[in-house]
């Protein structure tokens, strides 16, 4: 995910103006579940800041703090004097996939055993793909690729207090993530049981996976209240919220759902297409067009700039004039092993948080430039650019 | 923020009301109300201002079911005749809540035809006026019907508890705003937040968006927004966390928290004056001079204001300390008078206000507190919409009035034509940046914590800066001096030589405010002066600045922001030094010894 997650947990990276992670408090809250314990690491600080004791969805939220980051069993591990006998483990940064959650918990709770919630998809995750006999699960397994009819891991477990001893097992043979606790049980036979449900299920993994996941939650999207000012002679059509105190000048085009934080300048003349999440404080400067795309807080988009299908990270500023180019290509990511390509199909680019670009760039798609950049005007750009780069 | 409190049990109702509303309101108040059923009476107890004003109010009653409601203003006056608890025609029936009613205009016009008679403005007041007339309706139905009935036609939000005279029982209901449900021995209270009920019970039920509940003397029940009976399915939890972990999110200290808060608190009070609005009239007609009275951090935030005022709006600006202000010899010209008071309450600057008015200055407060005494003083007030601030050392209130001074330039400036449109956008782009700015400092924090290493024996810390910075180092001394107690002081940077220089040795820390303008070579001068008696120096330099470690011991660098804006992002890195200093001496931070949050002495 980076350069989005350099100075913020991805569970906080926003999608159609919200943290990744209310997503995952507010569907657990509909499935009934009140009490939660959040074990929290990176920049913790900013998952606490935003949602504190709970309170505000309705449940009680406890924060346990793992120091390291080691693997997700040494994560569950933590909270083991907190949890009640039985619990469920929910990875927090999934987007939708509401009513497959309410689904698993009633029907695992009460349920001696564990259990993991998988589901259909054709978009690989990073918990693996399923292997399963009679609803055990005796395999698990990384795939890569897209395929047709994969029943992938959602890493949502349900599970009681017999699991910790198993995960002190496994971690004093240095394997700490659930996965290798789950095999490890299985070789033993004593499985997990597998629930499989219906329904939509987001990983956000790659930067792009937001914009898919922002036009999905913008979907259901009914619209809201327009705060602030609009010109008169602005037109705005289907589902649109704009937040208090933004100003939208003379002859915008904003075309829901599209969702505009509060503080914000716009206009004159900028077309906004679906779906498109623009965060607080963002100045828009006229004659831009943007579409499918995410805009984070305090970014500064700067005359005639075409932004589509990217992510723009928070306080980028665009003196103008910049296009971001669409199309399908592979993007080099690091993953555990190395660096590898990953295809993107209909990609823009990516900004990282607080990059100065010059007039009169272009970016090819899929580019990704990373955090503190400088770019100077008259430029065509592909490819990753680290962070904190000068490019000349 | 309201707090809202319900109690039904064997004790007087009066005690457990106040003492749960007493807890709510460190979270903020403008008035508070109480309602108990006394000897077949409803007794409806309302007051303005704080719950001790309240308390002192009330008679002593012994009735043992009541509610209460304590209300934080964020939009509209605070009245008495506005505070909950609001009742019906026949006062019978008494409602507090907590929330927004949409709807309440149509809700009211249709009770009006009905023959209802309003006693207020509020859209709560619609609630009881609708369940007595539901009951009407039906003939007499039960206090839990008729709500029901009642919210079924409310839109908006709300967290709602009723109670009806001749029924022994509370009725609660809940739509987004939060509402709780605890269990005590034979007593059982509803609130809007634990930490109200957690002196008498650790027994809590999380009611969920759509219900309604009821207690009684002998239990509860729970319906659920289908009308289903729900009352097993919401769990009974034991609350272990202590009622002041509850509200701090996870940060060590509410300081903590509310310094950390400012990238947010900034977003909030750039929204003060929207863009594209018309110049404020209030700074219009004829006034020579502006003259800023605040105290403490407040005073500091005025010098401040006075370096932007006369850059931004180019009128002549004098900043008084609010305890001298009425000593004046010899008050003369016509200036505007600006009063800055986080709390609204400081008896120093609300007593400098009716001086001013006496004085026939027109008047404007500066302020972070809703309906507080301040606003009844002065002809406008300007709110720092900074939220709560528990900390007594204030630190996001501090940032919030100093971008209130660059509004508030703005705005005198286009009154004044001393500044155009287009060099208004251009001050509104800068102060755009500054969330992004201090979001950066706040990312390097464990950098900070570090250099905090810097005081740790320290007895006396010289804080010195030049230009916008002076009164920025003043605050970081007192910011130093409240919370870790090391005796600190802050100078302009040229003024050392004049005297204070003699206490430089090599035991006492100096921190400078350097800044990349016209300032920049005489501060590196000062700060030779001080290294040359052997004094450790840590500057707090623009991440530009090539040249200053070779001067300093230590360098703390804030992102590249334009020197008139550089006494945020210092001043949140100053805030950061103090906190780290007085937490590795173990210090109270959130409760200094000595102070008050708010200081209502003169």
């Amino acid at each position: 995910m980076r350069p989005l997650t350099h100075s913020m947990p991805k569970v906080m990276l926003r999608v159609a103006n919200r943290p990744i992670l209310e997503y995952g408090i507010k569907a657990l809250a509909k499935s009934g579940i009140r009490d939660i314990v959040m074990v929290v690491g990176y920049r913790r600080d900013q998952i606490m800041s935003y949602f504190e004791d709970g309170k505000k969805w309705g449940v009680r939220i406890r924060y346990v703090v793992e120091e390291k980051q080691m693997g997700t069993a040494h994560a569950l591990y933590q909270a083991k004097d907190v949890v009640s006998d039985e619990f469920i483990v929910y990875p927090g940064d999934n987007i939708l996939g509401e009513d497959s959650v309410s689904r698993f918990v009633k029907e695992t709770k009460g349920s001696r055993g564990n259990a993991v919630l998988v589901v259909e998809s054709s978009v690989p995750s990073k918990y693996g793909v399923v292997i399963a006999r009679d609803e055990k699960v005796v395999g698990i397994e990384k795939k890569v690729e897209p395929g047709v009819g994969m029943i992938i891991n959602t890493g949502v477990y349900h599970m009681d207090k017999d699991i910790f001893p198993e995960i002190e097992r496994n971690m004093r043979e240095g394997k700490y993530a659930i996965k290798d606790v789950l095999l490890d049980m299985a070789r033993r036979n004593r499985y997990f049981r597998a629930v499989l449900a219906q329904g939509r299920w987001v990983d956000a993994v790659y930067p792009w996976d937001l914009i898919r996941a922002n036009a999905d939650v913008l979907e259901k999207f009914t619209g809201g209240k327009i705060g602030g000012v609009v010109s008169a002679s602005a037109r705005i059509d289907g589902p649109v919220i704009i937040g208090e105190g933004s100003v939208i000048r003379e002859n915008c085009r904003i075309t829901g759902p599209v969702v505009i934080g509060s503080g914000c300048e716009i206009g004159p003349g900028v077309v906004i297409s679906p779906s498109t999440s623009i965060g607080d404080n963002v100045k828009i400067e006229p004659f831009v067009v943007i579409e499918n795309s995410l805009i984070m807080e305090d970014a500064t988009i700067g005359p005639f700039s075409r932004i589509q299908h990217s992510v723009v990270g928070r306080g980028v500023r665009f003196d103008g004039n910049l296009t971001t180019m669409v199309g399908d290509t592979y993007v080099e990511v690091e993953e555990k092993g190395g660096k590898t390509f990953v295809e993107a199909k209909r990609v823009g680019c990516v900004i990282g948080e607080d990059t100065n670009i010059g007039s009169n760039v272009v970016l090819l798609p899929g580019t990704i430039v990373g955090v503190g950049c400088e770019i100077v005007p008259v430029k065509r750009l592909s490819g990753r650019i680290e962070d904190g780069s000068n490019v000349l | 923020m309201c707090g809202i409190i319900g109690y039904i049990g064997h004790r007087p109702a009066r005690d457990v009301l106040l003492g749960g509303l007493k807890r709510l309101e460190y979270r903020g108040y403008d008035s508070a109300g109480v309602a108990v059923a006394e000897n077949g009476e409803l007794v409806v107890v309302k007051n303005r201002g704080t719950v001790d004003a309240l308390k002192k109010k009330m008679p002593l009653l012994k009735g043992t079911l009541g509610v209460g409601h304590t209300r934080w203003a964020t939009h509209g006056m605070p009245s008495e005749s506005n505070a909950h608890p609001h009742v019906d025609c026949h006062e019978k029936i008494a409602v507090v809540h907590n929330g927004i009613i949409d709807n309440y205009r149509e809700i009211k016009d249709s009770l009006e035809k009905k023959g209802h008679f309003f006693r207020s403005e509020t859209d709560t007041e619609v609630i009881p006026h609708l369940v007595e007339e539901h009951i009407a309706e039906t003939g007499g139905t039960s206090l839990f019907e008729a709500l029901k009935a009642a919210t079924g036609e409310l839109r908006g939000s709300y967290a709602i508890v009723a109670m009806r005279l001749g029924e022994r029982r509370l009725v609660g209901a809940r739509l987004d705003s939060p509402l709780i449900l605890a269990v005590g021995d034979n007593e059982y209270f509803l609130a809007s937040d634990v930490p109200a009920v957690l002196e008498h019970t650790d027994r809590v039920v999380y009611l969920q968006n759509g219900d309604i509940v009821e207690i009684t003397d002998h239990g509860y029940r729970i319906e659920d927004s289908e009308g289903k009976d729900v009352t097993d399915e919401r769990p009974l939890q034991i609350v272990d966390l202590s009622i002041e972990d509850a509200e701090k999110g996870g940060y060590p200290h509410f300081m903590l928290k509310e310094i950390f808060e400012q990238p947010h608190t900034i977003h909030s009070s750039l929204l003060g004056y929207p863009i594209n609005g018309s110049p404020d009239p209030i700074f219009s007609g004829y006034y020579d001079s502006i003259k800023i009275v605040a105290c403490g951090t407040s005073y500091h935030a005025g010098l401040v204001g006075k370096y932007i005022l006369e850059s931004l709006a180019k009128v002549p600006v004098t900043v008084e300390m609010a305890s001298e202000y009425r000593y004046s010899p010899h008050p003369f010209g016509r200036p505007l008078v600006i009063l800055v008071t986080q709390s609204g309450e400081t008896a120093d600057t609300v007593a400098a206000a009716r001086e001013a008015r006496l004085r026939g200055r027109k008047t404007v407060a500066i302020t972070n507190v809703v309906g507080s005494s301040i606003t009844r003083e002065v002809d406008h007030t300007i709110y720092t919409r900074a939220g709560i601030e528990i900390g007594v050392a204030a630190t996001k209130t501090f940032t919030a009035q100093v971008l209130a001074f660059y509004l508030l330039g703005i705005q005198v400036g286009l009154n004044r034509r001393t500044i155009n449109p287009d060099e208004s956008r251009e001050v509104r782009d800068h102060l755009r940046t500054l969330p992004r700015v201090v979001q950066r400092i706040l990312d390097r924090a464990s950098e900070i914590e570090k250099k905090s290493d810097f005081f740790s024996t320290a007895k006396d810390v010289f804080f010195i800066g030049r230009g916008i910075n002076y009164p920025v180092a003043l605050e970081g001394a007192l910011k130093m001096k409240e919370i870790s107690y090391i005796h600190a002081e802050g100078y302009p940077a040229g003024e050392l030589k004049h005297g204070p220089l003699a206490l430089i040795t090599e035991e006492t820390p100096v921190v400078a405010l350097v800044s990349p303008d016209r300032t920049h070579d005489k501060i590196l001068g000062n700060i030779g002066e001080v290294s040359a008696r052997g004094a450790p120096v840590l500057a707090i330099a623009d991440e530009d600045d090539r040249e200053i470690e070779k001067y300093v011991d230590e360098v703390i660098y804030i992102p590249h922001v334009h020197p008139l804006y550089s006494p945020i992002p210092n001043a949140v890195v100053l805030q950061l030094l103090a906190y780290y200093t007085a937490r590795d001496r173990g210090c109270e931070i959130d409760k200094p010894r000595n102070l008050a949050k708010s200081v209502t002495v003169e």
